[in-house]
């Protein structure tokens, strides 16, 4: 009784410690795959941009990179429109609007740089700046350490994240991907099996953000928030710039991985002989004041390095919109979108097309 | 701190390290019941301060029952703690309902009373240790345990934390011999209770809550729904809060076994039951347990005639129900299992033959999950909606997206799962499976129910009673 007591007690010991085991190394290979062997289903918005231009008859002239904002701002039906009447070649000149949710300079080097290895080469890129985004404690640390981190970014990026409170997200998606990405990854499970099932690709993956992101759902997801027809859009822009725009200049110091990923998109552009546009989106004047005269002068003396030392060329555009044109502290509603994307079709997309 | 959240295995993580590195028992008794105080407080440090205040009335009446030898006296003294504890219970969770309803009542008869409007506040557990505390002091009384001498004792009974705000409801005879018993880390009850609390996570994440992501908007506008989405929505009902409810035990179960404890099964393939009796032997066993024995034969039980019973078995359902809560649907749910009862009673004994079981479970089966539709309406208009489209075939909307077959997954799943959980022979078996396989099984089952927890996690249902 006792000897079989005592088979049983290690036994259990031994089941406790082969299930704590095998389940650190089940998360650590579901982490390596999805890392190395489908990085997309980590970042669906990503995908659903590539997985877009793969299915446009020629690479687009133009691309957009940058967060929701850019979302918003840029309307490529109404400027694919224009530039079809203002740019006489053929084919017509297209854009795609590959901003992300939460986007900055690592998501759009994520995504430029895998355009560029898919054979797509665009003859201009528009990459959205704004302070904010170059801040060295960076809200959007967030959504990378969620999206693409991976772990040969533990050394560099661990110390920023948590300084940006991404720190335990960070550690959770590192030692528990299957419970950080779950969502996605069920998601391709069912489209691979249906997949398998037709025994045919499927036609169109929906991306599993929230703010999803293919250059056609923006205009859907801006619609659903903005507010309604009594809200009063100033004091909600105002609200919005104290209460979000404010946390996120303060404490700022521009530095950081943000700073490095866009010089690297630049030296790639550079040398692929792709030009670039860098351009603040429209800002409601609330957002604006919030930048003082600390921040203007650190971004202006950054942004003006780059131009110098990659040729590039910077559009101050963020005053282009009345108040009345946001839906929010950030986001232009969708007639300020149409709006700003006439003007920026006709006073800058064009000029830099036919130069 | 729900059991499904990090922040609660944090905290488990740090109650069982301190635990079982502290080598003397007393030592091991005062952190559990430090840990149990603090895991009560990160709801509201107030609540600790009534549950204290409350059940410390039990713990002094009980002391003084063993002294006081005339048996006036002694009711006097039972009949003190129970008023306090009943007095309690019905301040914090029975005044909005009483006062709603005598508003309504006068304003029906055109009556012009002014009845103040109470809000109700209901301190988490209320419930439970309210009717633990009463079985202390009753079971005291009656002799069948003796009164604790310790007060830290008597305060780890109460405040155990794996079975503090939702049961199961542990009977003094359970539970007091065991905190006298010095406990030694076990790897083989670590390891059952790792199981446990593992399928109990199943439970709760896996069925329970991605139910009801997709029954939810049924039941908050059941007239929207065509009549194959509402018995959807009512079966689904019945595996969610099958799910929830008994996930929960199998969870507080679990993690009692890694501190050497043993609580009462809660549950027992309700879905299975043969007949409505059978279903309150299965279904939150410890509440049909403490209700027979503190409220049906003290009420004469069935010792006095069939009429006498069925109106004592009323009695009884009917308190059961306005125990889950202060609304009229709690109540005419209890009322429903208390005529289903009554129903039971008048079935011919003949008619309990082997041929006709299978028919006698499935309509068993059939009138719980009607029955459910009491519990789970949001009013009683809401629940002649859901009947009227269960019983009159209407059109209107279906489930969103997948729902359809995430419901009928989970009700395959739940009656499966109940029916081979009924095979004896699990124990065995797992002994006979090599450790590597049972740790690949079990890590295969964590990793599943990491993948299919739902994007917003829901409270358990019984936190609300």
């Amino acid at each position: 009784m006792c000897s079989r007591r005592t088979a049983f007690t290690r036994r259990s010991r031994a089941a406790v410690v082969w299930t704590i085991g095998l389940f650190l190394l089940g998360q650590f290979a579901l982490g390596l795959v999805l890392d190395y062997a489908t990085p997309l289903t980590r970042f669906p918005s990503a995908r659903a941009v590539l997985e877009f231009t793969a299915k446009e008859p020629s690479p687009p002239a133009v691309v957009f990179l940058g967060s929701s904002r850019t979302g918003a701002a840029i309307h490529p039906a109404e400027m694919n429109a224009l530039l079809a009447t203002e740019v006489r070649r053929d084919p017509a000149p297209r854009v795609i609007n590959a901003a992300a949710p939460g986007g900055d300079a690592i998501s759009a080097e994520f995504v430029l740089n895998r355009l560029l290895d898919s054979g797509v080469k665009p003859e201009l890129v528009v990459m959205e700046v704004w302070p904010e985004a170059f801040n060295a404690r960076s809200p959007f640390l967030i959504q990378h350490v969620v999206r693409q981190f991976n772990w040969e970014d533990v050394p560099s990026q661990a110390v920023p994240a948590t300084r940006a409170k991404a720190g335990r997200l960070f550690a959770q998606a590192r030692l528990v991907p299957g419970y950080t990405h779950r969502r996605q990854i069920v998601r391709d499970v069912k489209m691979w099996a249906i997949e398998l099932l037709r025994r045919e690709p499927a036609s169109h993956r929906p991306p599993t953000d929230k703010l999803a992101a293919g250059p056609l759902d923006w205009d859907d997801v801006i619609r659903a928030a903005a507010p309604g027809p009594e809200s009063d859009l100033t004091e909600l822009s105002q609200v919005g710039a104290r209460e979000t725009v404010r946390k996120w200049l303060t404490p700022y110091q521009l530095a950081g991985p943000a700073t490095e990923a866009l010089e690297r998109i630049l030296t790639r552009c550079r040398a692929e002989g792709i030009r670039v546009l860098l351009v603040d989106m429209p800002a409601c004047s609330a957002h604006r004041d919030e930048y003082t005269p600390e921040i203007r002068a650190q971004f202006t003396r950054f942004i003006d390095r780059l131009t110098i030392d990659h040729g590039c060329r910077f559009v101050a555009v963020n005053d282009w919109l009345p108040d009345s044109q946001y839906i929010d502290a950030l986001h232009v509603s969708h007639e300020g979108g149409r709006e700003f994307t006439r003007r920026f079709t006709r006073d800058v997309v064009v000029e830099a097309l036919q130069k | 701190m729900l059991f499904s959240t990090a922040n609660f295995l944090g905290f488990y993580l740090i109650a069982f390290a301190v635990y079982w590195s502290v080598g003397r028992h007393r030592a091991r008794l005062i952190w559990l019941m430090a840990a149990s105080a603090w895991f009560y407080m990160s709801w509201s440090p107030w609540f600790l301060l009534l549950i204290l205040g409350s059940t410390s009335v039990d713990y002094l009446v009980a002391l003084r029952l063993e002294r006081v030898r005339g048996s006036s006296a002694r009711k006097w003294l039972v009949a003190l703690s129970v008023s306090i504890n009943l007095g309690v219970l019905a301040y914090f969770k029975y005044v909005a309902f009483f006062l709603d309803a005598a508003r309504g009542a006068t304003h029906w008869l055109g009556w012009d009373v002014p009845i103040p409007i109470a809000k109700q506040f209901l301190p988490l557990g209320l419930s439970f240790y309210t009717f633990e505390a009463i079985s202390y002091a009753v079971d005291v009384y009656r002799g069948r345990v003796r009164a604790v001498r310790n007060p830290f004792d008597y305060a780890v009974y109460i405040l155990f934390f794996p079975h503090l705000v939702a049961g199961p409801i542990v009977r003094p005879a359970e539970f007091l011999p065991q905190l006298a018993r010095p406990k030694r880390f076990d790897w083989a009850r670590c390891h059952a209770g790792g199981q446990l609390f593992l399928c109990g996570l199943f439970k709760k994440i896996v069925l329970a809550d991605n139910v009801a992501q997709c029954i939810d908007p049924v039941f908050a506008d059941p007239g929207r729904f065509d009549s194959l989405t509402l018995w959807l929505a009512v079966l689904g009902y019945a595996v969610q809060i099958y799910g929830d409810f008994s996930g929960y035990t199998d969870m507080a179960l679990g993690i009692a076994h890694t501190f050497g404890f043993k609580l009462p099964n809660n549950f027992n393939a309700p879905y299975l039951a043969a007949s409505p009796s059978d279903f309150w032997r299965r279904w939150h066993i410890s509440l049909s347990r403490w209700l027979r024995d503190y409220l049906y034969i003290p009420l004469g039980g069935n010792r006095h005639g069939p009429t006498r019973t069925t109106i004592n078995l009323f009695a009884t359902m009917v308190l059961g129900g306005l125990w889950h809560g202060a609304n009229w649907t709690f109540v005419v749910w209890g009322t429903y299992h208390g005529v289903l009862l009554a129903v039971q009673r008048l079935i011919p004994a003949s008619w309990n033959r082997p041929m006709l079981r299978p028919l006698g479970g499935l309509l068993t089966l059939l009138a719980v999950c009607v029955g459910w539709v009491f519990f789970r309406a949001q009013s009683l208009g809401d629940v002649g909606t859901i009947l009227r489209g269960l019983v009159i075939p209407t059109a209107g909307e279906g489930l969103l997206g997948d729902g359809s077959a995430v419901v009928l997954a989970a009700i395959i799943a739940t009656l499966v799962g109940q029916a081979i959980g009924q095979w004896k022979g699990w124990p065995r078996l797992m002994f006979r499976v090599p450790a590597p396989i049972v740790g690949a099984l079990v890590a295969l089952g964590i990793t599943i129910v990491l993948l299919l927890t739902p994007g917003e996690g829901k409270t358990f249902i019984y936190f609300n009673f």
